[in-house]
């Protein structure tokens, strides 16, 4: 019987273990449990954002905008945005814990004992998808109490259901990103270089029917408009299945990528 | 398998980092939770459980890479200097555990290290390498019988042992290491008299003591290139 271990079979591996993946979620939420004033920002900031930015937005803009050539409430309209605006911060967060896992080793161990890459990477995409829903709920929640803003059950439940394509399209850039800077300044940089651009060239705060070309042109590159679109257009009761299709096509394209920088990564301890 | 490296994932405490071992080796969370309270209690490590690891030691956070390499209790044990940066009671501590887990549950532990003092009275077998090669590999017992024939002299002297009587005694014994007191193996037919005349030539010696090889004296006396420098 050949008892030899071919250690390559395990960073080539496409297989999703669900066992692994129930490891990988658990470390991952055991990884937070002891970063509760993190957990706690999380869900305050939706508030913060509606209570205050939102509708002093409101204020200036006026009740309506046009969206697709209708008339829609204002409200109606930036709520599927303020829950997207959330998305890009899970981008950070498993660009974080990537790094940990690479530089100190782990991500090694975790190959090592079966953890396919994809496997990791939806592992890692659990604990943002739960605090996106969580941060959703508040959101909704929220303006429902305060401004009477109406979703239909069906359509929030939809709304979270696709909104996990988007986490895991930020969770696998968050982990593309880790397999590639070399030190923590590139990481900084990195974050400060995408977040800020990403969140205000996508239409979250402003429809694209009113903005100059060039803001139009920008926010076709930005992948953040196809998932704020792809929110906002099943909430809204207007589905779209052109953006459904480029959502599913980036995040498989950006799967793939995360995959790959997985298996070319050096699986060692780093010096960062 | 094990490095010698700090890998932790420093978001998690002691509890979780071991436990993190015994998940990924495939046990579900109740095993993995009673091996991960065993093996932390062995170590000394329980108290410590709920603390995060940069709080730890660095002989700590060296037990508790330990404690999760091993906490599944794999077959075979691949471990990377383990006691490196333990104190002394902590080294003896965690391979006592080991040769237990060796000798009463039929377990292979391959250890690499340095510290050939405490290896030496913990391991069955061992392996010398040097520069990529397998130097000697033999039952303790067998090697301490193969180079026991041997004696090890301490010499005390006074002065200062010029080059030419070094290149003479180089020429009659293996010196383990040239300082104060003078370290020789005695590794031919010659008395230890015939070293002490050339010797004395040079210095005054004050004392002579005989004692056994050490496995350290041993690796000395066999790796060349210790030697020849």
């Amino acid at each position: 019987m050949d008892n030899t271990i071919n250690i390559s079979k395990y960073r080539t591996s496409k297989m999703l273990d669900f066992r692994k993946l129930l490891v990988v979620v658990y470390l991952e939420f055991r990884a937070v449990s002891g970063r509760k004033g993190d957990f706690i920002a999380k869900l305050t900031n939706p508030m913060v954002y509606l209570l205050f930015f939102a509708v002093g937005i409101k204020s200036l803009i006026g009740k309506e905008v046009t969206y697709n050539g209708l008339n829609v409430q204002y409200l109606d309209y930036v709520v599927p945005g303020l829950i997207c605006i959330f998305m890009t911060n899970f981008l950070s967060h498993s660009l974080f814990r990537a790094i940990i896992d690479k530089q100190w080793g782990l991500l090694g161990l975790k190959l090592l004992n079966g953890v396919s890459p994809l496997t990791y990477i939806l592992g890692m995409s659990i604990y943002p998808f739960v605090v996106f829903t969580l941060q959703s709920t508040i959101i909704i929640l929220l303006s429902f109490i305060m401004f009477l803003v109406k979703y239909s059950i069906k359509t929030i439940l939809i709304a979270y259901v696709l909104s996990y394509i988007a986490i895991l399209f930020w969770t696998s850039l968050g982990i593309v990103l880790a397999m590639i800077v070399k030190n923590y300044h590139q990481r900084d940089l990195l974050i400060s270089i995408i977040i800020l651009p990403i969140t205000f060239t996508a239409p979250i705060f402003y429809s694209l029917d009113n903005v100059p070309l060039y803001v139009n042109i920008i926010s076709k590159i930005n992948p953040l408009t196809y998932f704020v679109e792809l929110i906002r257009s099943i909430l809204l009761r207007k589905p779209n299945m052109l953006i459904l299709s480029i959502a599913l096509i980036i995040t498989c394209f950006l799967v793939n990528i995360a995959i790959y920088a997985i298996r070319k990564t050096e699986m060692k301890s780093q010096s960062f | 398998m094990y490095t010698k490296l700090i890998d932790f994932d420093w978001y998690l405490d002691v509890y979780d980092n071991v436990l993190m071992g015994s998940l990924l080796a495939g046990n579900k969370l109740s095993k993995a939770r009673k091996d991960t309270s065993f093996i932390l209690e062995k170590f000394g490590l329980y108290s410590k459980k709920d603390v995060g690891v940069e709080t730890l030691s660095g002989g700590q956070q060296q037990r508790v890479q330990v404690a999760r390499a091993i906490v599944h209790d794999p077959k075979i044990m691949i471990l990377d200097e383990p006691i490196v940066g333990m104190d002394l009671t902590s080294s003896i501590e965690v391979l006592s555990f080991l040769r237990e887990k060796a000798h009463s549950e039929g377990k292979t532990v391959i250890i690499s290290s340095h510290q050939l003092s405490l290896l030496e009275n913990y391991c069955d077998s061992i392996i010398f390498l040097s520069k990529r090669n397998m130097i000697t590999y033999s039952n303790m017992n067998d090697f301490k019988k193969k180079y026991g024939k041997f004696n090890k002299y301490y010499i005390e002297y006074e002065g200062k042992i010029s080059e030419e009587v070094l290149r003479k005694i180089k020429s009659k014994c293996k010196i383990v290491r040239n300082i104060k007191p003078l370290q020789i193996i005695m590794i031919d037919e010659f008395p230890i008299t015939t070293i002490l005349n050339i010797l004395n030539d040079d210095v005054k010696i004050t004392q002579t003591k005989i004692d056994d090889l050490s496995l350290e004296d041993v690796y000395l006396f066999i790796n060349k290139e210790a030697y020849n420098g």
